[in-house]
């Protein structure tokens, strides 16, 4: 269904009034011209979260998404979906989701031959698949299940460090880590083809840092960062989420001096 | 040459004779055995001497000499006849004549060394005989292939000395301005007089082909002669529109200007240079000049602006950005007035979107512009609509648009100038329900069936299966109708409205550009969905490749294809026209009817009809041309009630004769000639010339025969020979 809300957690680390004028100031620069209407008529989710759903801790954090995904429709222009739509292995309809999360907090069975098919079938015709380590621990039972399953899927491809310049650093917040509920490896690794990485693993527990508990709160503290660690999490996820809907587009070269001289600050 | 011979020698006679010469002193040493020595000897000596005087008269030896004489080489002498040397207050013609009068002995003195001939211009060059008189009146001929000429001469006369050449310089045949490579001295006559006052265009060096929309460079060369150094204004058009005008200064002799124009439509596209008269020229005749240049593409430069990331948008940025032929260049908006990002600029990433710098600077860069869910209000002034749209009809360019929830209606483009051009009516939708949630599974109509951008596979039976295929599409945009000019090639048979399906690819054409509406966000699902499934993910590829094509007008696109003329055409030629048709399947199409306009400068029409000549090529031929100037085909082929295209073309056509183009003599293309052949030019030394000619005809000598003298061939040696046997004899009997 499509929503227009704009719910979700407020920042937890307050903004100087210097910071907020200078949002604004960059806001004018960046829309200068602006009229018409004020809200669209209707919106489309065009962002579905889709998660594997799998025999074990398949959905380690229940609320992360959901906060997530509010936070996404409050910072960016993307229309994202209400909750994460789940999906098994080998099911087609994941095909009309181009974006899957592969989570968890405990061993990965293998799926299976006819499902690394599925999912090699997914990302070779433009799917993205981002696999969320809850477990918090380095060489998990998750992270060597998902090896082998990502192995018998991409023969010959292992998951490699991404390197500090990758768009997925600077798709839309610039980035220098990828936190999240701890920090067991500070950078993302993944599988390139084609200039792209359609394979992307975070160890930190990402949903973990977005989690949230009935009260509104957040449901785990982030270490050994806090709430700054937190806020780099939630900015990590939406980076996520625009690189796999927009690519290589802050490579495009209209990006790079503006990039290289805000990194250079 | 002279020298020795022996007429009567072989190599028995020589034998012989030295066996007889051998015997005759033997045969004196034994007979005289027994004589006193005086006696001896002298025996000995009349023998001997009187077998020599036999063998001399055997051998017959003789004193030979060559007999030589003169061997004349052939000279020509060359008249431009051309009509361009009659031009002028003082033509060059009659110093032409004067000259040939006063060398006329001079010519003639030459003769015992040099057959001199004497031709005009032709290929093959015509000889004038002996006796013909070559007056003021010969100088008529409508060109001056000088080049041919002189290569022709020199061809048909092997071992000519030189060649004598009376010209203005003003080669019209032959596309390179540079002299011919001719081995032959040639020595053009420094002529007097051909002065004119004249501003004329004395050549123009086009790019082999120019790139739509890109700055192509015209280089024009201009001359000038007799009038005084200033200003005149060099205009292009073509047809009728002025293009570009720009101001040139000239002073005396050949100026270079130049032209930058940037063509708008590909194909074979025709222009017209305009030079302003100057008060007091000669003649205004040779002030213009035409050429044609192919307007080809070079790289699709394609601007994509999206509201919102979408997997549409994502998509269809992979397949462009996957084309080498496309430069893509993007604009997302990834924040809109609307969403809070409460933390200072230097920590993310985004960048101003330039739309000042894309609307007004930029925009004819493009060859494409698409609008991809994108609501332009927030970032753009109405006006910037107006330039897209001035981009579309006036400059050619393509425009998209593509659904969402901020397009078409949702994008607040009701009522605004851009709806002249898309192909879609927008108005009278219900409020919220601008867009259309759910799948659905579209049709294609009678026109998107043959339209070019459908056609997938060269099968239309597996065509159809293909498009049958294809997983159902999510979403689309309301729309009420196909708007003037728009042609729908697929609708949504499950959505109806008051005029029947919901449009949901349109195609339109508007002034000189293209436009397409597709009404739905969902045609990424040929992609992901289609292909993940093991559909053919060519489809996705290749409906965006022609889709875009289209958009472009890529003439291979079009089912109609005019050919343009290969030759030079002049005025009062008859002209052949032929078009290549295909079918909707791109198969050669047989039995189709072809027919078109020819339109001259002056709006002078002639009715076409092409006739078949095999599967596929037609043809029109005898289509007269009766003026100068740029001519524009617009030609259209049907089959039955079905329209399969139309192709347009445009070529110039030259003056019936180049002759008055180029006047006055081109003193620089006579040095170049003389120094490249060997020869030099001649300013009244002729005499130096022929003395030098007459010299090396001395040294030209041939061998003709042969003077032999046998100094010993008489009677009178013979008797010698007897008279010394006989006294031989006599004296052995004496002494014995």
């Amino acid at each position: 269904m499509p929503s227009t809300s704009r719910e979700g957690a407020a920042m937890d680390r307050p903004i100087t009034r210097r910071q907020f004028l200078f949002s604004m100031g960059y806001g004018a620069l960046a829309f200068a011209g602006m009229g018409g209407r004020e809200e669209p008529v209707q919106s489309r989710p065009y962002f579905q979260w889709a998660q594997l759903r799998y025999p074990g801790a398949w959905d380690p954090s229940p609320n992360g998404v959901s906060r997530f995904m509010a936070e996404l429709r409050k910072r960016t222009s993307i229309e994202a979906g209400v909750r994460k739509i789940e999906v098994e292995a080998g099911d087609e309809s994941l095909f009309n989701l181009p974006f899957l999360c592969i989570a968890g907090r405990g061993d990965f069975p293998d799926p299976g031959e006819q499902a690394a098919l599925w999912l090699r079938r997914f990302v070779e015709h433009g799917g993205f698949v981002l696999f969320d380590d809850a477990t918090g621990i380095e060489n998990s039972g998750f992270a060597r299940g998902v090896e082998k399953w990502l192995e018998k899927a991409f023969p010959g491809e292992t998951l490699k460090p991404l390197p500090a310049d990758h768009t997925v650093y600077q798709s839309f917040y610039l980035l220098t880590g990828a936190p999240g509920r701890k920090i067991v490896r500070p950078v993302l690794t993944g599988i390139e083809r084609e200039n792209l990485t359609p394979v992307i693993f975070t160890h930190n527990d990402l949903a973990g840092a977005w989690d949230g508990d009935p009260l509104g709160g957040y449901a785990n503290p982030c270490i050994p960062g806090g709430e700054r660690q937190r806020e780099l999490a939630i900015r990590l996820g939406v980076n996520l989420a625009m690189y796999a809907l927009t690519g290589n587009y802050k490579k495009d070269q209209v990006h790079i001096p503006f990039i290289l001289k805000r990194r250079k600050r | 040459m002279a020298g020795w011979e022996f007429l009567g020698a072989s190599f028995t006679g020589v034998a012989l004779a030295f066996a007889a010469l051998g015997l005759a002193v033997f045969s004196g040493f034994t007979s005289s055995r027994g004589f006193p020595p005086g006696q001896r000897v002298l025996l000995i000596a009349i023998r001997s001497l009187a077998v020599l005087l036999a063998v001399i008269a055997v051998m017959r030896p003789a004193r030979h000499t060559d007999l030589t004489r003169i061997k004349r080489a052939p000279l020509a002498v060359v008249i431009d006849d051309s009509a361009s040397m009659g031009l002028g207050q003082n033509p060059l013609s009659a110093s032409a004549l004067d000259w040939l009068g006063k060398n006329e002995s001079g010519l003639s003195e030459l003769e015992p060394w040099y057959a001199v001939e004497r031709f005009t211009l032709g290929d093959p060059p015509p000889a004038l005989p002996k006796e013909a008189k070559f007056g003021p009146e010969g100088f008529a001929k409508q060109e001056s292939p000088l080049s041919a000429t002189l290569l022709g001469v020199a061809r048909s006369r092997p071992g000519i000395a030189g060649i004598i050449l009376l010209t203005d310089g003003r080669e019209n045949r032959a596309r390179d301005t540079e002299p011919p490579d001719i081995s032959i001295p040639v020595y053009p006559v420094g002529l007097s007089g051909g002065d004119v006052r004249d501003v004329w265009i004395e050549g123009v060096d086009t790019p082999p082909v120019a790139f739509i929309r890109t700055p192509a460079e015209v280089r024009v060369r201009i001359g000038l002669s007799g009038l005084k150094p200033g200003k005149t204004s060099l205009s292009l058009y073509e047809g009728s529109t002025l293009l570009e005008s720009t101001q040139v200064e000239l002073k005396e002799g050949i100026n270079e200007a130049k032209v930058v124009f940037g063509p708008k439509r590909t194909g074979r596209k025709a222009y017209r240079l305009e030079l302003s008269p100057v008060p007091g020229e000669d003649s205004a005749e040779n002030n213009s000049a035409q050429f044609s240049v192919g307007v080809i593409r070079d790289k699709t430069r394609v601007l994509l602006v999206a509201g919102t990331p979408t997997w549409d948008v994502k998509f269809l940025r992979d397949r462009f950005n996957a084309d080498p032929s496309v430069d893509l260049i993007t604009f997302l908006i990834l924040r809109t007035p609307r969403d809070l990002s409460m933390v200072p600029e230097s920590e993310l990433s985004l960048i101003p979107f330039p739309t000042q710098e894309l609307f007004e600077k930029e925009l004819h860069t493009f060859d494409a512009v698409i609008y991809a869910n994108f609501d332009y209000g927030p970032y753009a002034p109405p006006q910037y609509l107006e330039n897209i749209v001035k981009f579309v009809r006036e400059d050619g360019g393509g425009f998209a648009m593509l659904g969402g929830d901020r397009s078409f209606g949702l994008g607040g483009y009701e009522g605004t100038k851009l709806t002249e051009i898309l192909p879609v009516e927008l108005g009278g939708a219900l409020g919220g329900s601008l867009l259309r949630y759910g799948p659905f599974r579209p049709r294609l109509t009678k026109a998107g069936s043959a339209h070019p951008i459908f056609q997938w596979d060269p099968d239309p039976e597996k065509n159809r299966e293909l498009w049958n295929s294809l997983p159902e599409l999510d979403g689309q945009n309301w729309s009420l109708r196909a708007s003037g000019g728009g042609v729908v090639l697929a609708e949504n048979p499950q959505a109806q409205n008051e005029y029947g399906p919901m449009p949901l690819i349109v195609i339109g054409e508007y002034g000189e550009g293209r436009t397409m509406a597709v009404l739905t966000d969902s045609l990424w699902r040929w992609k992901l969905p289609y292909a993940a499934r093991g559909g053919d993910e060519a489809v996705y590829r290749d409906f965006w490749s022609s889709s875009l094509r289209w958009l472009m007008h890529d003439p291979d696109m079009e089912l109609l294809r005019l050919l343009a003329p290969v030759s030079t055409l002049r005025e009062g030629n008859g002209l052949t026209l032929r078009a290549r048709v295909l079918d909707a399947e791109y198969q050669p199409a047989a039995g189709a009817e072809v027919t078109g306009k020819l339109t001259g400068e002056k709006g002078e029409s002639f009715e076409l009809v092409f006739s078949e000549e095999a599967p596929g090529e037609y043809v029109a031929k005898e289509i007269p041309l009766k003026a100068r100037g740029i001519y524009r085909v617009e030609a259209q082929a049907k089959k039955g009630a079905m329209v399969l295209g139309r192709d347009e073309l445009a070529f110039p056509v030259g003056p019936a004769s180049p002759e008055p183009q180029r006047v006055g003599l081109d003193k620089e293309y006579l040095e170049k000639l003389a120094k490249k052949s060997g020869g030099r030019v001649l300013r009244g030394d002729e005499e130096g010339l022929f003395k030098a000619l007459r010299e090396d005809g001395e040294k030209r000598l041939e061998v003709v025969g042969k003077k032999v003298e046998e100094p010993w061939a008489n009677w009178m040696v013979m008797l010698l020979a007897l008279s010394l046997f006989a006294l031989d004899w006599t004296l052995r009997r004496l002494y014995e």
